[in-house]
């Protein structure tokens, strides 16, 4: 028998701890949870989960979170992705203070963004005074949610598509007018199928967060069935009163959702894996695997 | 330190065999350039030794001792990365001084010891430097330093040129290669540039799709290459496919007595050197054509068709390159041929050309009909 | 060029719209207030409690995320294993959980009447309506951030300083410490104040589960939740403006993080 090599053995140890500690960690903190979830929403059988997917108000709520995160996905897309334009290639007064508030709505916690909405868009205020004489209910209705979502969502798009543009420079487009196209040729044909990943990106990512949104969407519109009760608003009601068995059926058709997206996210966007979080450190791409991966996985 | 490496093999998890049962020794002191093209198996056996790369069989010896089991750490190994590899967050100082931290070295002696090197690599005054803040040539300078830093038994570097242009590549050649004769450290180098393993080692190891092709000093492996591939990777050459026809080869007006059987398979290999022109003259037995002549500073190459479409490249001197045209008539003389059997096997080296080419008769300029 | 005007303008009132006012309204109303109002209302012991809670519970989720995190991240990109793929994929999934949700299975497994809470119950520990919950909770939505901070940061520095380190005799302990850490410190601070900006707003898991009990599982956003639904707008804007000005300075460190890691990688 040839000796094994010490080397070798020393260094799968070290793995293979590393691998149990993780996996470990991982496992109680996330993926229990969700098999508990799954386990007791089905822990009666079909009929809780059934009888849970036939009660209106959680029809209601979820059919209202979707459209809702839907509405904001496109308002985001649009304005997003606009904004980025013009944050890449304008030269505008202010344009490096407002590039650093983008990220702004992220840092803020979510219950102190819906007081900042209700404040603003509030009976008292002059904004909602305003639109209220009108007739138009913003706190404590719809409009609010949505713009409790687009508040914050607001860095996702804008994110996902600015260092797309920023790479792809000026000489794209000047190739483009010298070969002759025209102002909106050129954005159709050369500068939209290029940001089109990270438009794609922005949106499901906006898309998803808007869906789980809870603490910004309970301040603003509080918790009023079959008007603003949003499906996390609906599922914080019915855990409080002890209605678990529809708070689970929805947590988990909310969950499916997300990870349905965060799949298409992943695996469909494949070159914006990481999310935008990701770009604003890393923008020199990753997986530069190079000379590395000729040789075996390689030890601390 | 010797080395000694016996049926070595590598195969990576993929199932490509990166080294294939390699045997062969390298003697204390000297240099040795591992030479090949990328994919021959070159760096794998320079990380093989180095602990980096584990091997799938076989064993490594230096100065007597098995290592091949040992990890990097206890083998006693300098190693110059082909990126440098230097540590970005240590300044030039805390990168060399590295290996004797590990030591335990106390901090006069680190001290002393860096400074004397940083003398040797001629960087004296960079110490505060880091990486980001040095040109390719420094870098590879005090990676150098870090990897002689311990007094390691062996030295190896992968591609130590590869990343530094053209001009100052030859000056850090002939550095590196006085560095290392002076401190007489045994030395492997892995490089895919024939020029620079004929100039500064002791030793030439091809490697070949995973095998030794041939080991030998630079004079043998330029004279006497065991296979068509060594030939033609070291150095340049005409190569011709043929058979043997009544002992000779069977190339029309390159027609060359052999000593292989009838009818077998054998390679010709003829360095465009060992072609010269003659002028045209009805009794030369080879007569040509120029297509091209293209000037290289120190010679010209000369591009020629021979009757049955055959072509051949010949190097000849500035003097004579320069009245050479396209559609010229001259004549050839082969100095010097080699054939190989079939497949790669060395047969003949043969010597056909008495008639030495005169030097005085160089073509006069025009005369090519 | 009128293209590019209307662009223009319509971005500056879109950030206006919906960044600056917002903003804009909480401080105005706040100065409407008072400065002694809301100071004394911040000075309240329930506020800072809520603020100190808030605090013990973020330093708890950076140390252990942090030391996780980099443990995961190094899992994933130098020892990889077969199912290496789903490992990557479970560490996004926080990401897709919506908070409540995230709090509510929390509840389901640790809670009074799980299997795992009433044991621990009957040791005299509470998980759920108790700090440890709270961390729970925390410790599930910061989880990605640094692994995901990391695991690029890690690929593109590659192997090579380790493979030169023990090439000069270090061990991997020596290797980690001196090579490998300070190689992707900058990536660790910015995962750190990644984790610590969503560990400070933190809200709808730690809802669920902490039973928001005043003075005892009442952290910062949970106050500011409970005095707006008082009509105390008082406190609820002296703690909100607190939480705000916290959040600008960590977008600040994450603005100098930025430029310094880009600055390195010129």
């Amino acid at each position: 028998m040839r000796e094994q090599p010490l080397f070798r053995r020393r260094y799968d140890l070290s793995k293979m701890v590393m691998g149990s500690v993780v996996i470990g960690y991982v496992l109680l903190l996330i993926l229990l949870p969700i098999g508990q979830l799954v386990h007791s929403t089905f822990g009666q059988g079909w009929s809780g989960f059934q009888r849970a997917l036939l009660n209106p108000s959680a029809l209601f709520s979820m059919k209202l979170t979707i459209t809702l995160a839907l509405l904001t996905a496109v308002i985001n897309t649009v304005a997003g992705t606009i904004s980025a334009y013009v944050l890449v290639r304008y030269p505008l007064p202010g344009k490096k203070i407002l590039n650093a508030m983008v990220d702004l709505p992220f840092a803020i916690p979510t219950a102190v963004s819906g007081l900042m909405l209700l404040v603003m868009f509030g009976p008292k205020s002059i904004l909602g005074g305003a639109l209220q004489a009108k007739g138009i209910e913003v706190v404590y209705a719809p409009p609010g949610i949505v713009l409790a979502m687009i508040f914050v969502t607001f860095p996702f798009v804008i994110r996902s598509v600015q260092p797309i543009l920023e790479d792809m420079g000026v000489e794209m487009v000047e190739a483009a007018k010298i070969l002759g196209a025209g102002r909106w040729q050129t954005f159709f044909r050369v500068v939209l199928p290029t940001i089109l990943p990270g438009i794609l990106s922005g949106f499901t990512l906006t898309f998803s967060r808007a869906l789980a949104e809870f603490g910004s969407v309970v301040m603003v519109a509080g918790n009023i069935p079959y008007k603003t009760q949003t499906a996390a608003v609906f599922i914080y009601g019915e855990i409080e009163s002890g209605n678990l068995n529809n708070a689970g059926t929805v947590s988990l058709l909310l969950l499916i959702l997300s990870f349905l997206l965060l799949f298409y996210q992943n695996y469909l966007l494949n070159r914006q894996r990481f999310g935008w979080w990701q770009r604003l450190l890393a923008k020199a791409g990753m997986g530069r695997k190079g000379k590395n991966s000729e040789f075996e996985n390689w030890a601390i | 330190m010797s080395i000694e490496v016996r049926k070595l093999s590598k195969i990576f998890a993929d199932g490509h065999r990166a080294v294939q049962d390699v045997s062969f020794e390298l003697l204390e002191g000297e240099m040795t350039a591992f030479l090949g093209p990328s994919g021959g198996g070159k760096t794998t056996m320079l990380r093989m030794i180095a602990g980096l790369e584990t091997p799938s069989s076989g064993e490594i010896y230096l100065s007597g001792r098995r290592v091949d089991y040992l990890p990097p750490q206890e083998r006693q190994i300098g190693f110059v990365f082909q990126n440098y590899a230097l540590f970005k967050h240590m300044n030039v100082f805390e990168n060399i001084a590295f290996g004797l931290r590990v030591q335990k070295r106390n901090s006069a002696y680190i001290r002393e010891r860096v400074s004397e090197l940083l003398r040797r690599v001629d960087l004296k005054g960079l110490e505060q430097r880091l990486p980001d803040q040095l040109s390719g040539g420094q870098r590879q300078r005090v990676a150098l330093a870090r990897a002689l830093a311990t007094e390691p038994r062996l030295l190896l570097l992968d591609e130590p040129f590869a990343a530094i242009d053209a001009q100052l590549r030859k000056e850090l050649r002939a550095w590196v290669r006085n560095l290392q004769k002076e401190m007489g450290i045994t030395s492997i180098f892995v490089t895919h540039d024939q020029q620079e393993a004929l100039e500064i080692a002791d030793r030439i190891v091809v490697f070949k799709q995973g095998q030794v092709e041939q080991l030998g000093t630079p004079q043998e492996v330029y004279n006497s290459p065991q296979t068509p591939f060594v030939a033609g990777f070291v150095g340049e050459i005409n190569r011709y496919q043929t058979g043997v026809k009544n002992g000779f080869t069977d190339l029309g007006v390159l027609k060359f007595p052999i000593k292989h059987q009838d009818g077998r398979n054998v390679i010709v290999v003829i360095r465009p050197e060992d072609v010269s022109l003659v002028p045209w003259s009805a009794q030369e037995d080879i007569q040509a054509m120029v297509l091209q002549t293209t000037f290289l500073g120190e010679f010209f190459k000369v591009d020629l068709e021979l009757a049955d479409l055959i072509r051949i490249t010949a190097h000849v001197p500035k003097s004579q390159g320069i009245g050479l045209h396209p559609k010229d008539r001259v004549a050839l003389r082969i100095k010097s041929f080699k054939t190989f059997d079939g497949l790669s096997q060395l047969e003949t080296v043969f010597d056909p050309t008495r008639r030495a080419v005169q030097e005085e008769s160089i073509f006069p300029v025009g005369e090519a009909v | 060029m009128n293209l590019r005007i209307g662009l223009s303008s319509f971005t500056y009132l879109w950030f206006l719209l919906m960044l600056f006012g917002p903003i804009g309204a909480l401080i105005w109303s706040a100065y409407g207030e008072g400065a002694s109002a809301l100071w004394r209302e911040l000075l309240r012991p329930e506020a800072i409690f809520a603020l100190k809670l808030t605090l013990l519970i973020t330093a708890i989720v950076v140390v252990l995320n942090t030391l996780f995190g980099i443990l995961t991240a190094l899992l994933i990109v130098r020892h990889p294993f077969p199912g290496v793929t789903i490992l990557n994929t479970i560490v996004d999934l926080p990401f897709a959980v919506s908070p409540v949700i995230a709090g509510f299975m929390l509840v389901l497994l640790y809670g009074p009447n799980s299997l795992i809470g009433a044991f621990t119950g009957q040791m005299g520990f509470k998980i759920i309506f108790a700090l440890p919950g709270m961390i729970l909770a925390t410790l599930f939505v910061t989880f990605p951030f640094m692994v995901r901070e990391l695991v690029p940061v890690l690929q593109e520095a590659g192997t090579w300083q380790e493979q030169a380190a023990h090439m000069l005799g270090a061990g991997n302990w020596t290797t980690f410490w001196h090579v490998t850490l300070p190689s992707i410190r900058g990536g660790i601070l910015y995962g750190i104040v990644l984790t610590v900006a969503r560990s400070l707003g933190e809200f709808g898991a730690v809802l669920v589960v902490s039973g928001n009990l005043i003075k005892q599982t009442q952290s910062a956003t949970l106050y500011v939740y409970q005095a707006a639904a008082d009509f105390n707008s008082a406190g609820a804007y002296s703690v909100s403006i607190l939480l705000c000005t916290i959040s600008v300075i960590i977008l600040v460190l994450m603005e100098t993080l930025k430029k310094y890691g880009e600055g390195k990688r010129a």
